[in-house]
């Protein structure tokens, strides 16, 4: 059941009638995890139950790591801190096994499905077909759901997260339909939290939460599918396409990526804050950004911060790591300590997020692409600073924070192109072609409307991506548009409903004997 | 104590304003320098912070870096 169907729609539609006649916590827990299992089990059952398995193991896994450390919270009463620290240090050493099997056997799961995608094998719905070796069986949002429960795993093992004593209410914060099938990537101790302390019904939450949910669909619907039409043509047969044409077709990628993924991020966020779950944000303008590390921290924010906290520190902060790039600092090699210290986790980051993306090699490349560009763009940053000073630029104009903001929405692009035409020969394909013919006129003779979209649907594209842009500068300066319309007399505000709600109907693209196309991003 | 913690902090980048109480919160110490700040506290100090000390109430200020040092010490 894809987030953008019409049955999706009325089955929120309805879960939300229900949910708001609700009463007690308890109850509303109860139809929450009801429609988790309703959603999940539209995709087949046997998915289910390796989700319900996975639940269960992380379950036991950190209710024993709990019980081992209750004896070191009884132990260490009248203990010094260090003296503390060794003692922890060696309740520790217990839970680790603990730690490791769980992670061994989520991963197992995760690994499974990525060869299983790598070696071309179908996806198949039950466990007949899986046991009769027709292809592979792939849980709904498994790429989601085991980096939540690996960081919730790990929480509990760095004692930074209680772990849950209600196996029911895991289960329905770790299937909870509006995150499981593209994130954002939770941490389950924040929405075990707000899964227990579920507010009453507020008018005011309620409607921007639907605002924000229907702000998605014009995302997805008006904006993100009309590009991905002109995309699709151009990167499924790039030879056919004069240069000029594929530089707007990685541009318009971009745009498109965008609004298709930050649209459903809208549309799933909006139903949570609905019924007061607060997710996290997943995009905050990243066509702002100034830089390639600061990019990743507007794009696609939880999975940068899953990495973060899950591999680059632990990674950087190793006793082992340390030690040695201590050593090496002491022994007069400073800078490249500081260079081993920053690029070492940076590759595992990027080595991981390639590959959570996609098994192909188009992937790693694609990776690689970002831990270059990032360490270039730390180690070059003082000489950048002496450049421009010497140069007399003034960094803090706009027209210089202008040109940052375009060489990064650039460099995001031609990272696109490794990976959008179906692979490094794709790639190659792009590049070739991107010098080989340029032909401008396609421009200006028609020849831009024959791939799939009328003069009118790019004049729909362009208005749309002006759109985006306008709505993502006004939240840079830190105007709340939805406060802002709040705020509007009774009949503005409907004027801007009805407009978005027509706007999706009138320009919403559904085409012939509609099925509702997929997000981006519920393939991984 | 805290003259000291302060110090090895602007040793390791001098234009980040430490009198700020949301250091992490508030973005002004990446991943990178955050490394660096504990690497280099772990010198000073002559002591170990484990990484799952390393949370933003520990590192948001320069104080509640001279409460994780003092644990430790």
């Amino acid at each position: 059941m894809s987030y953008n169907s019409l049955i999706f729609f009325l089955c929120v539609v309805f879960f939300l009638a229900v949910y708001f006649l609700l009463r007690h916590q308890a109850a509303k827990r109860i139809w929450i995890l009801t429609a988790n299992i309703v959603f999940y089990v539209w995709s087949g059952w046997a998915a289910l139950w390796i989700v319900v398995a996975t639940a269960l193991i992380v379950y036991g896994i950190t209710r024993r790591m709990e019980q081992i450390y209750s004896r070191y919270e009884t132990e260490k009463e009248g203990l010094k801190p260090k003296e503390q620290t060794v003692l922890l240090a060696g309740y520790k050493r217990k839970t680790r096994k603990y730690m490791w099997l769980g992670l061994f056997l989520i991963l197992a799961v995760w690994i499974y499905v990525k060869v299983g995608k790598l070696l071309d094998f179908d996806s198949v719905d039950t466990f007949r077909e899986w046991g009769s070796g027709k292809g592979i069986l792939v849980p709904l949002g498994i790429s989601y759901y085991s980096l939540s429960a690996i960081g919730y795993l790990l929480d509990v093992y760095w004692r930074k997260a209680k772990p849950e004593h209600n196996f029911l209410s895991l289960f329905t914060v770790m299937t909870y339909f509006p995150h499981i099938v593209q994130g954002p990537i939770s941490k389950y101790s924040k929405l075990l939290a707000q899964l227990h302390a579920l507010p009453a019904f507020q008018y005011d939450r309620v409607c921007f939460g639907l605002q924000l949910m229907i702000w998605g669909y014009v995302k997805k619907l008006v904006i993100a599918d009309r590009l991905v039409i002109f995309t699709n043509a151009v990167f499924t047969a790039p030879a056919d396409y004069a240069g000029v044409e594929i530089v707007l077709a990685v541009v318009l990628c971009v745009f498109q990526l965008y609004a298709d993924f930050s649209g459903c991020m809208d549309i799933v966020c909006g139903i949570s804050q609905a019924i007061g779950i607060e997710l996290d944000v997943n995009f905050r303008q990243p066509f702002y950004a100034r830089s390639a590390s600061e990019f990743w921290s507007r794009w696609h924010i939880t999975l940068g911060a899953w990495t973060k906290e899950y591999l680059y520190l632990p990674i950087a902060m190793n006793p082992r790591f340390m030690k040695w790039t201590r050593q090496l600092k002491k022994d007069g090699k400073a800078w490249f300590s500081s260079f081993i210290k920053a690029l070492c986790p940076l590759f595992a980051v990027w080595l991981f997020t390639g590959l959570w993306h996609g098994t192909g090699w188009d992937y790693l490349v694609w990776g690689l692409y970002w831990c270059v560009l990032m360490t270039i763009g730390k180690e070059t940053a003082p000489l950048c600073g002496k450049l421009t000073a010497r140069l007399g630029i003034s960094t803090g104009r706009k027209y210089f924070a202008l040109w940052q903001s375009i060489r990064t929405f650039l460099i995001f692009g031609i990272g696109r192109m490794f990976t959008v035409a179906g692979g490094l020969a794709g790639c190659k394909t792009l590049w070739n072609q991107l010098f080989a013919e340029h032909r401008l006129w396609v421009l200006f003779d028609g020849s831009l409307y024959t791939h799939g979209l009328d003069r009118k649907d790019c004049y729909v594209a362009i208005a749309g991506v002006i759109l985006l842009l306008v709505v993502d500068a006004i939240h840079e300066k830190g105007t709340a548009i939805r406060r802002t319309i709040a705020a509007q007399p009774l009949p503005v505000r409907w004027l801007v409903y009805y407009a978005a709600i027509f706007a999706i109907v009138i320009f919403g693209m559904y085409g012939p004997g509609y099925d509702a196309s997929s997000f981006v991003y519920g393939a991984f | 104590m805290r003259e000291k913690v302060l110090a090895v902090c602007e040793g390791v980048d001098a234009s980040i304003d430490f009198s700020s109480t949301e250091l992490i919160d508030g973005g002004l110490l990446d991943s990178v320098t955050l490394v660096e700040i504990v690497s280099e506290l772990m010198d000073a100090f002559e002591i170990d912070i484990p990484y799952e000390d390393v949370v933003p109430e520990n590192f948001n200020s320069i104080d509640a870096m001279v409460r994780l040092v003092e644990k430790y010490v």
